[in-house]
């Protein structure tokens, strides 16, 4: 440095941040900016006269000559006082084909525009000149954003010009002294930041940015990777002119601007999109408020939170009131630098969400051409619009973290919907602002909609006498074909052509089709003699068994529909079902007898035929039809007791008829009856081999919980059918010896959500068996989607974030809409209802419950009903249909959006979990906060640790839960459903979940600690070694911390710290070094701020 | 629908089955007015009276005329 002529100044607030990011994100260049300056008017160009010009400019302005370094604890700008010759990196590209150049030059713009600055190395700009043709000659520039902002490009530009000319026609150039140099303003604005000044602008942010969500959280195409990568992609999109003008006119019209008009139409299809109706929008400001920054160049923007309202459904024009306020107010305030304003509302917020807002809006009073896009993404998404040659143009910059182009696509296109929407009538409330277009809606509608019916001749069934006109015989003759067809006619025919192949094995026990015609035949008839008419609602409570599958085909054939009790359900339950059912039969074995009243039901013992007196051979003549009801099975709601639904004949019916399609189940083959009669899984186990000549095999009483049986069970019998809910497929894939389970075809999945790493140990364990994913309500005839799980790459598969359910199964029809029953885009989350023909009757002596749980269907035929699920799901590009929970599972932790379940899954990721619960409670040790339940099979004093440490990698420090309760039992409501309510209360002051022993603290300062730590934890006694988070603390909890640590030691302990430090002992050798080493509290401090790649 | 507005009202389709929808929405086709306009809640409570036999009219019709039941 000897003989260099340098200044020395602090860097401003921004610069401090763009240093840090730098030093963070070394390999990124976020903040590059770059453009290409054609130099049309002045070609052909002499690139020594550009060279004579930029040094021009350079002289001009300091901050082209400023690098900056960390010196005694702080970042300070280095001036270089000499001007150092101007060299311009040359590129021909005349070498090509004039119609590849523009390529060539792009690609060249975006290589100078990637590669990062050194920030301590000058010049921290790269210029490079190339020569396109003869008389074409173009200048790229790549600034770094510490030294340049938008405006100064301008400046840049203008200059660079002006001095162009000048030096070719011998004169000076005609600009102003500059009056101010950026280093200036620095120390300037270093001074009005302090004080009272900064704690008003503090204060204001800070009530009018309180309680923002966490994360907008626009719907992605991928999760939130843990650290944000900054790619981004851009997509480019211009509105027709006449809506262009219309916008301009409707701004006008609402004596308001086209920026706040398009603000408002960004604004709520992010609100429609996210379902969050507060809503964060950044905005740049130029930062040059004081006259004389206005010709410097340098980087004074700044970037502003706009936060806008749009709850309690608006008109389009009262929310552009309600933004045209957000944004006067932000202005007002917008002098505190961002990273301000992040350091001190989230100063422990999560890397991979970007701080305060995730999306930004950006008016470009100039236009965008030129800009060099360099493959970032500073935030989520980023729309600039420009009005320019009549069209308004957008540019939307998109992290390629969470997004793909096609999903961007969509954004722009439901935007210039609801403009278009919005122009037509701007006193629409903004809930019936159409996100999607006339032919958009009906396509994402017909994406929801399978093809007709299932063609019940695929029901035929195999083997034996079948023949054609048997069948036709069998499935009647309607309309559709086999439109007439009952369980009990199918079943009968099939019968017909296979009396002798086995129908059930059950242990010892096999029927023959006959067999079981026969039987069931007989007690057909008693029904029938005991008052069963058509349409009477039949119990049937018995363990798996031939008689069962007896016992339910009787009703069938009796006329009724039958009505599963469950025996290991609690008799209070059974009571409940068999009275609200209005059954007054019920089917039944001798052992189970006294777990039901007696009473008004009347008892028919299964296994005494005896009792049931003489009976005709055969069946009773048939007295259903389709539109009858066959079967009501109780599920218990989120709420109060439990309903029964009803199904039809038709429903379930279509759903065999696609199964049989599907799958091509022949005679021979063996279906496991594994799950309980009061899950309608059951209902397809039973018939669907009995209408197509197989066999079912019926597992043992409590089977249905014993892999070792089920495998034992499948190798014995040859079974190649298997139903698991995904949780009973985990275990099972763990158990010993099930390769041998040769015969097994397919295994199908339903019930829950089917998780990627269960898929991908499946394959593992059983290497060419197909694995379908089914899903359907039991409101709707069993399933009505299924997804076959491709099982090529068992590795992929683990490495997806969800698999999809599928597409729907002809006949019905699936549709992700909002609360007005409108279809939402591809992609967006919203309420799955069902359509079709397997949609069931309704709840039992329920017409309130069923009219509105069944909704008028305004996309079916005439007079027909959808199913509101209660799910929430949305379509992918594919059609596919992506299963997201519950809709009234959702919470709010933090400040975040959550689904339990997600957090749930995550938990169970853990090789020692059985099975996680996570619920949200008033009673989390350190306030209102989620509690993970944990089936844990590890050492139960380690289950804190171990859980933290795990989750720590995959969740938000926010998300994780705040304590966690090993459980042996998940409490069960008695439909089987976890029951929430039952869940223990988090071991409240008491140490005994810690697994820790109580260690004495040892010095004054320690003490003092772990009072001030168990007054805000809400524990007692706690020792020098135990652990801050495992007590149940979390970042909120260490912001408190920080902030008494400051009030009673006057001690600055970095946030991260806490993180590092977590006992009561390391806290006080914290404490002790900030109170005697400032200048370390001060790097510390520093290096905190590293958390904060904020971005503007 | 809102929980507290009188924006609800009840409809019925030709099997007689009852639903709701709201007040100021045309009604989907094969679906007609109930006679019956409320909160949401009170359009229920209203269906929970008048709704006394759930099976489909078809369904009903044919079973009567088919003498069984």
């Amino acid at each position: 440095m000897t003989g260099k002529v340098e200044d020395v100044f602090p860097s401003s607030s921004g610069q401090e941040r763009m240093w840090f990011l730098a030093r963070f994100e070394p390999e990124l260049a976020v903040y590059n900016i770059g453009m290409v300056i054609p130099m049309t008017a002045r070609q052909p160009v002499d690139p020594r006269r550009l060279e004579a010009a930029i040094a021009q400019v350079v002289r001009r302005h300091e901050v082209l000559r400023t690098v900056f370094e960390f010196r005694d604890g702080q970042v300070m700008q280095i001036v270089d006082g000499t001007v150092p010759p101007v060299r311009l990196t040359e590129t021909d590209l005349t070498h090509l084909p004039p119609d590849e150049r523009e390529a060539e030059l792009a690609r060249l713009a975006k290589s100078d525009g990637v590669a990062p600055f050194v920030l301590d190395r000058a010049p921290l700009w790269r210029l490079r000149h190339v020569r396109m043709g003869e008389d074409d000659l173009r200048l790229v520039c790549v600034f770094d954003h510490t030294v340049f902002d938008g405006v100064s490009s301008h400046i840049f530009v203008n200059e660079l010009e002006e001095c162009y000319d000048a030096i070719g026609e011998g004169r000076e150039p005609k600009l102003a002294e500059v009056p101010i140099q950026f280093a200036d303003f620095a120390v300037w604005q270093r001074g009005r930041l302090t004080g009272e000044f900064v704690e008003q602008e503090l204060a204001h942010w800070r009530e009018r940015l309180a309680g923002i969500p966490a994360d907008l959280a626009l719907p992605a195409d991928r999760p939130r990777p843990r650290s944000r990568s900054f790619r981004g992609e851009m997509h480019l999109a211009a509105f027709s002119p006449e809506t262009s003008a219309g916008v301009q006119r409707l701004a006008k019209d609402l004596n308001s601007t086209l920026f706040t008009v398009m603000l408002t139409a960004f604004t709520t299809v992010l609100a429609r999109w996210s379902g969050q109706y507060d809503v964060v929008v950044g905005t740049p400001v130029a930062g040059r408020l004081l006259p004389e920054t206005e010709p410097v160049i340098g980087m004074f923007v700044n970037a502003v939170a706009l936060r806008s309202d749009l709850s309690g459904d608006p008109t389009f024009a009262e929310a552009v009131g309600r933004v045209r306020n957000t944004v006067a107010e932000a202005l007002d305030h917008q002098e505190l630098p961002f990273e301000r304003l992040v350091e001190a509302l989230q100063p422990t917020r999560d890397l991979s969400v970007p701080p305060i807002y995730q999306v930004m809006f950006n008016l470009a009073v100039d236009t965008n051409e030129g800009q060099i896009a360099n493959g970032t993404a500073k935030v989520d998404v980023q729309l600039d619009i420009n009005m320019r040659d009549g069209r308004l143009h957008l540019r939307l910059e998109y992290g390629t973290d969470l997004f793909d182009r096609p999903t961007m696509e969509r954004f722009a296109s439901c935007l210039e919907t609801v403009v278009e929407a919005a122009i037509a009538a701007p006193h629409t409330p903004i809930s019936a602002l159409p996100l999607l277009s006339p032919a958009e809606g009906e396509h994402v509608l017909a994406l929801g909609t399978a093809g007709d019916l299932e063609d019940l001749r695929d029901l035929r069934g195999t083997g034996g006498a079948a023949d054609a006109a048997d069948a036709a015989d069998a499935i009647g003759d309607g309309g559709t074909p086999g439109a007439e067809a009952t369980l009990t006619s199918l079943i009968e025919a099939q019968t017909a052509r296979t009396p002798d192949a086995p129908a059930v094995v059950a242990g010892d026990v096999t029927l023959t089709y006959a067999e079981l015609d026969e039987r069931a035949g007989a007690l057909a008839h008693w029904l029938r003699r005991i008052g069963v008419r058509r349409g009477s609602p039949v119990a049937v409570c018995a363990e798996r068994s031939a008689e069962l599958v007896v016992a339910l085909l009787a009703v069938l054939k009796a006329g009724g529909a039958y009505v599963p009790l469950d025996p290991e359900y609690p008799p209070s339950r059974l009571a409940f079902m068999l009275s609200d059912s209005g059954a007054r039969v019920m089917l039944t074995q001798r052992h189970l007898r006294e777990l039901l009243p007696e009473g008004a039901v009347k008892p028919v013992l299964l296994d005494a035929p005896e009792s049931w007196g003489p009976q005709p051979a055969g069946s009773p003549p048939p007295v259903t039809g389709p539109d009858d009801a066959a079967y009501t099975i109780y599920t218990s709601g989120s709420t109060g007791r439990p309903k029964g639904v009803v199904n039809t004949h038709r429903g379930i019916v279509n759903r065999l008829a696609w199964m049989q399609r599907r799958f091509g189940l022949t005679s021979g083959e063996t279906v496991l009856q594994k799950t309980p009669t009061s899950f309608d899984v059951s209902v397809w186990e039973f018939f669907w081999p009995l209408v197509t000549g197989a066999s079912l095999v019926p597992v043992r009483p409590g089977g249905h919980r014993d892999p070792t049986h089920q495998r034992d069970l499948i190798k014995a019998h040859a079974v190649s059918t298997v139903h698991f809910v995904p949780s009973m497929l985990a275990l099972f894939l763990e158990e010993t010896g099930i390769e041998s389970c040769r015969s097994l075809r397919r295994v199908i999945c339903s019930g829950e959500e089917l998780p990627p790493r269960v898929a991908a140990r499946f394959f593992e364990r059983l290497p060419g068996v197909e694995l379908h994913n089914l899903y359907g309500p039991t409101e709707a005839a069993v399933d009505v989607t299924a997804w076959q799980v491709p099982g090529e790459s068992p590795d992929a598969l683990r490495e997806l974030p969800t698999l999809p359910i599928g597409t729907p199964m002809p006949g019905n029809r699936l549709h992700v809409l909002d609360e007005a029953l409108r279809p939402l885009p591809v992609g967006v989350p919203g309420h799955l209802h069902i359509g079709g023909v397997q949609v069931a009757r309704g709840y039992a002596g329920r017409p309130a419950l069923t009219a509105e749980r069944f909704v008028p269907d305004p996309y079916g035929p005439p007079g027909s009903r959808l199913y509101a699920t209660g799910d929430l799901a949305r379509v992918r590009a594919d059609g596919n249909l992506e299963f997201l929970g519950r809709l009234d599972d959702q919470v709010k932790v933090h400040g975040w959006r959550v689904e339990l379940g997600e957090i749930e899954s995550l938990i169970a990721e853990h090789p020692k979990v059985r099975r996680a619960i996570v619920a949200l409670r008033d009673d989390a040790p350190g306030g209102r906060g989620l509690v993970g339940y944990v089936d844990w099979s590890g050492d139960a004093a380690a289950l804190t640790a171990e859980m933290r440490k795990a989750l720590a990698k995959k969740l938000p420090a926010a998300l994780v839960p705040q304590a966690f309760v090993a459980i042996d039992d998940v409490p069960l409501g008695p439909s089987g459903k976890l029951d929430r309510g039952a869940l223990p209360a988090p071991t409240g002051s008491g140490r005994a979940d810690l697994g820790t022993p109580y260690v004495e603290p040892r010095t004054p300062l320690e003490a003092e600690l772990s009072a001030l730590w168990g007054e805000l934890l809400g524990r007692e006694r706690i020792g020098a070694d135990d652990d801050f988070f495992q007590l149940g603390g979390h970042s909120l909890l260490a912001v408190l911390l920080v902030t008494r640590y400051r009030e009673t030691y006057g001690v600055e302990m970095p946030l991260r710290r806490c993180f590092e430090a977590t006992t009561v002992a390391e806290h006080a050798l914290v404490v002790l070094e900030s109170q005697f080493d400032g200048d370390d509290g001060e790097m510390e401090a520093l290096l905190a701020s590293l958390e904060d790649p904020a971005h503007e | 629908m809102s929980d507290s507005l009188p924006d609800t009202k009840v409809v019925l389709n030709d099997e007689e089955q009852y639903s709701i929808w709201p007040a100021d929405r045309e009604n989907p086709a094969g679906w007609r007015d109930g006679g019956f306009t409320g909160t949401k809640d009170e359009c229920l409570a209203h269906i929970e009276q008048v709704w006394t036999d759930m099976r489909p009219r078809s369904l009903r019709e044919a079973m009567q005329a088919g003498g069984a039941g």
